[in-house]
Formats: structure tokens, sequence, C-alpha cells
């Protein structure tokens, strides 16, 4: 038994010895197309998360305009108190100029030339409408009623937002997803086509190997491990990629917010990823690479035995 | 140990090697299989190890009937047979020793058994103290003797050989022969494809003659004709 594992290991090796050109190919298009599939699964769930927030807390946001009147703006906050009186509105929360213009420096504090061209005047007055129920018609109705007071600009509800971002991860899943399978199918292919290459070359010790009574699972297993071994360096590379690009996103995204009030309500910190799910997505990555490397060493083996 | 019953052979759906041949072997026998070149000689030796399966008949070895045999007992079948080629087919890029062991490892025998049983046949056919050299550091009977030490290593029921001296100068083939007929005498079977006359009248063995895929001749104690 030992020796066959020995065995199976020494010529495994020296295939990727003897083949390291179209070994590194195959290495490298596996790689690729694992890291498109792992930056897909992470699109995915950071767009999972991000629509999950916003239709947890559905809301709607009463834009003020820049020149509406104390009066304006005291009806607009009282009518919105009558109506949190009346159970229909669970919070409401105003946010003057002045927060709004701080809120506003903070997320770009880093780009002085677009602080220094608005002051605090310019900036619109706005109510964060939470309404208790989650029936669009119920909100939309509630919409309605403050979309034509007097002084206010407009009313935006999310749920536009929900529409259009579920639309766009749709189409970017879409994309992904079949830009790492045509990939990975790729990836197969060359596994293939480096582990035929391979039984080609030792075809003479292949046709020994058969006359003197090795079972064509003792022929086939070092050619296979061969490619099993590609498949899993390639999700090896990926996985340190994906790990390594998901620590600069986050590190961003956490510099970007750092200081800001209520970052929990931020849409931007939920698409960073937890490292639980990353894991999550190397293990999958591994599965995907075993079984390219697997499947593709497998239909080599298997037609060069057969004919 | 080997029957043939009425076996027919279609290459390629049209070219017919062998038509309706019929034999019995018994267990030790040394037997010719004589014939031009095309004759189907190579063939009967290919459907006895089953690298082929006829179109018509049965082929018996070892009291199994191996054109019904299961694809996973083709291994086993095989290590009771050693085969023997006009070209060697050695391992070039292995030494003499390897080349022997290659056949024992490849089906699993643990290193001691290897060990064990490499020099002592290496020494049964006269290459003890070359080991280590590589086949093209050796002559062609050389070759041949290592050819026949690794299909001899595991101890087959059966030998097969294709025209085994057909690349050999006459007394070169000799010593090639004298081998075959010292492991025949250990019991086992022996089923040589050729076409050296001299070999075969100098032998006086069982022939079995071919022309065009028909056995026409089949004699005990023969001559090539
Ligand atoms: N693999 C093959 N495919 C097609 N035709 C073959 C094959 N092997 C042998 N033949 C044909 O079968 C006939 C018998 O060949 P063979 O058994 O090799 O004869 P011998 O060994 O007596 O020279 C020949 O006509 C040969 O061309
Ligand atoms: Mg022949």
């Amino acid at each position: 038994m030992l020796s066959r594992v020995g065995y199976a290991l020494r010529e495994t090796w020296q295939g990727f010895q003897r083949n390291w050109t179209l070994t590194a190919a195959s290495v490298l298009t596996a790689a690729v197309s694992l890291l498109l599939a792992g930056m897909s699964f992470f699109i995915q769930k950071a767009f999972d998360q991000v629509l999950q927030q916003w239709s947890n807390n559905v809301q709607f946001v009463v834009f003020m305009k820049p020149d509406a009147t104390t009066d304006q703006i005291e009806a607009v906050k009282s009518a919105l108190a009558d109506q949190q009186a009346s159970g229909v509105v669970r919070a409401a929360l105003y946010s003057g100029k002045d927060e709004s213009y701080e809120e506003f420096k903070r997320l770009f504090s880093t780009n002085p030339t677009v602080t220094d061209q608005l002051t605090a005047e310019e900036m619109p007055t706005q109510f964060k409408v939470a309404p208790a129920s989650n029936d669009s018609a119920v909100i939309n109705n509630l919409i309605a009623q403050f979309r034509g007071r007097p002084g206010v600009l407009d009313v935006r509800s999310p749920a536009e937002y929900v529409k259009v971002i579920s639309k766009l991860s749709g189409f970017i899943r879409w994309v992904t997803t079949a830009l790492w399978i045509v990939l990975l199918g790729t990836a197969v292919g060359l596994i293939w086509n480096t582990i035929r290459t391979a039984m080609f070359a030792r075809r003479r010790e292949i046709e020994v190997m058969k006359l003197v009574g090795a079972t064509n699972w003792f022929i086939r297993i070092p050619f296979m491990l061969e490619g099993l071994i590609q498949g899993l360096i390639g999700s090896a590379v990926a996985s340190v990629s994906l790990v390594g690009l998901n620590v600069v996103w986050t590190g961003r995204i956490k510099s970007v917010t750092a200081g800001l009030a209520n970052v929990k309500d931020l849409a931007l910190v939920h698409f960073i990823v937890g490292g639980g799910y990353v894991g999550s997505i190397v293990v999958r990555l591994i599965v995907l690479g075993a079984l390219a490397g697997a499947v593709g060493a497998g239909i080599a083996a298997s037609r060069f035995l057969d004919v | 140990m080997i029957r043939l019953e009425n076996v027919t052979k279609i290459y390629d759906g049209d070219v017919t090697a062998l038509r309706d041949a019929s034999f019995d072997i018994p267990k030790g026998e040394f037997i010719f299989l004589v014939g031009p070149s095309g004759s189907g000689k190579s063939t009967i030796l290919r459907l006895l190890n089953r690298q082929y399966k006829p179109e018509r008949g049965d082929v018996w070895v070892a009291g199994k009937n191996i054109n019904r045999m299961r694809e996973g007992d083709v291994p086993k079948l095989r290590r009771q047979i050693g085969n023997i080629f006009q070209d060697y087919k050695l391992l070039l890029n292995k030494t003499v020793f390897e080349n022997v062991a290659y056949a024992l490892e490849v089906i699993g025998q643990p290193r001691h058994v290897i060990r064990q049983q490499v020099p002592q046949v290496l020494d049964l056919v006269g290459l003890a103290g070359k080991e280590d050299r590589f086949p093209n550091q050796l002559s062609g009977g050389e070759q041949q003797r290592v050819s026949v030490a690794r299909a001899f290593v595991n101890r087959p029921l059966i030998l097969l050989a294709d025209e085994p001296t057909g690349n050999l100068d006459p007394a070169t083939g000799e010593g090639i022969m004298k081998l075959l007929e010292a492991i025949n005498k250990t019991g086992t079977t022996i089923v040589m494809a050729t076409h050296d006359q001299m070999i075969v009248n100098s032998m006086r063995k069982r022939v079995v003659q071919l022309d065009r895929g028909v056995i026409v001749r089949d004699q005990t104690r023969g001559v090539y004709e």
C-alpha cells in the first residue's frame, strides 16, 4: 500500500516537471476563473446584505427646497408628528442644513475641492421617515401626501433604489457567473489537454503497464492526482488573492466611513463581507478547483485508456 | 491451458486476420505459430492476452472464457501471462533493474519482494552485474534478455513471444531460445510466433502454420515446412 502511494506521488511530481509550461497555463486559468467565481460569490453576498438592510428598515426621505421657509419646514415637521401620533409613522428624523452639511463634509473629507464649493446654506433640509408598516400601498399613500406640500422639493423612497440595485446586482451576478463558468470550463479543457499530453508522452510506459497487468486505476491515479493538484494550486492562488482583495476592500470602506455618525445605517458598510463568509467562499473555491482538476484529468485518463 | 474455438477476428470491419481457428494447448507445452508476414500470428497472441476480442468464437485461457471476462478482471489475466516482443518494448529512461522491477511495482508488489525477485531473475537470464545499465548500453541480445526477465519475473503460467529473435543474429537468437526452453522446463506454457525456419526446425516442437488467417497445419514435433 505504502509503495503504491509513493509510486503515485513520485509519478505525479515527475509529471509536473516534464510538463511545466502546460501545467502553468492550466493552473493560471484555473486560478483566474476561480478568483472570478470567488468575486462573484462575494459581490452577491455584498448586494444581498445591502438589500437586506434596506428592506429591513423601509423608509423614505422628504427633501425640502433649499429656500424653504421655517414655517414650511415646521408644517412638515408637525404633519409628521401627527402621523407618528396616529401610529402610521414609526419614527421621523430631522436633519437640518447644518447637520446635512457636517455629514457631507465628512463623506468628502478627502476631497476639499468638493467641500469648498458648497456652503451650509445650499444644503437641503431633509426628514428621514420610517413608516410603521411596510405595506407598499400605505407607504405610497404617505409619500403622495408629502410630495405636494409647499416647500417640499421631492420625496424619495428607497423602494426605487432597491429596485435599481437588485436589477444591477442581478445583472452583475449573471455576467460574473457566466464568465467564471466559461473560464472554469476552459480550465477543465486545459487540464484535460495537459494530462492527455502527459499520457501521450508516456504511452510506452502505459502500454507496458497494461501488458503486465496494472489495473486502469493504478495507471490513472498519478495522472488524476496531477490534474487534481493543478486544480488545487489554482484554487489556492485564487483564495489568497480573494482574501487579499477583501482585506484591501474592507480597509477602504472602513477608512472612508471612519468617524461618521450612524455608520450602521450607511449602505456602504453593508458592502463589507465578513471573514466567516470569505472562509466559506474559500472552501467553495477549493472544492471547485479540485473538481475541475479531477474531471479534466479523469476524462483524459479514461479516454486514453479505452483505446 | 489455452483453447481457441472457431475464432474469427476481423479488423476495421473488412480485414479478416483470423478465420475459424481452433486449437488446444495443454499446460507446459511449447508451440510455434509460423506463417508469412500478415498471416495472423500476432493476432492470435493479441487475442490470448485480451488486447483484442474476436468477432466470433471463444478464447479460453487458464480455465476462463476471456471474451466473457469483465473488464476489471483483465489485469488479473495479464498477470498470468508474460509478453516478449521483437522490439523488446523496454523503457529507455529506466535501468535494467528498474525495467524488470517496474513489472512488479505496477502490480503493487511490495519493495522487499522486488528486491528479492529482480536480482534472481536477472541472474537467471544471465544479466547479473548489468543491473544499472540503460537499454541503449546493451546489445540487442542483452536487451531481449531484459525483456524475458521482465516477462518472467512474476512467474506467469504462459509466455507469449512475438518474433523474439526477429532482430537478432542467429547465434544470439539461439541464446534466447535456450532461455525460453529453460523457462518452459519450469512448467510455463510458451506460445511463440516466428518465421525463423532454423529455430523451428532445430527445436522440433509443435507447429501451427497459418496462411492468410487460416490454420493450414497443426503438427507435433514439426518443422517449419
Ligand atoms: N490493428 C490492426 N488493424 C487493422 N488491421 C490489422 C491490425 N493488426 C493486424 N492487422 C492486419 O491483420 C492481418 C494479420 O496481421 P498479423 O496478425 O499482425 O500478422 P503476422 O503477425 O502474422 O504478421 C494483416 O493483414 C494485418 O495487416
Ligand atoms: Mg506479427
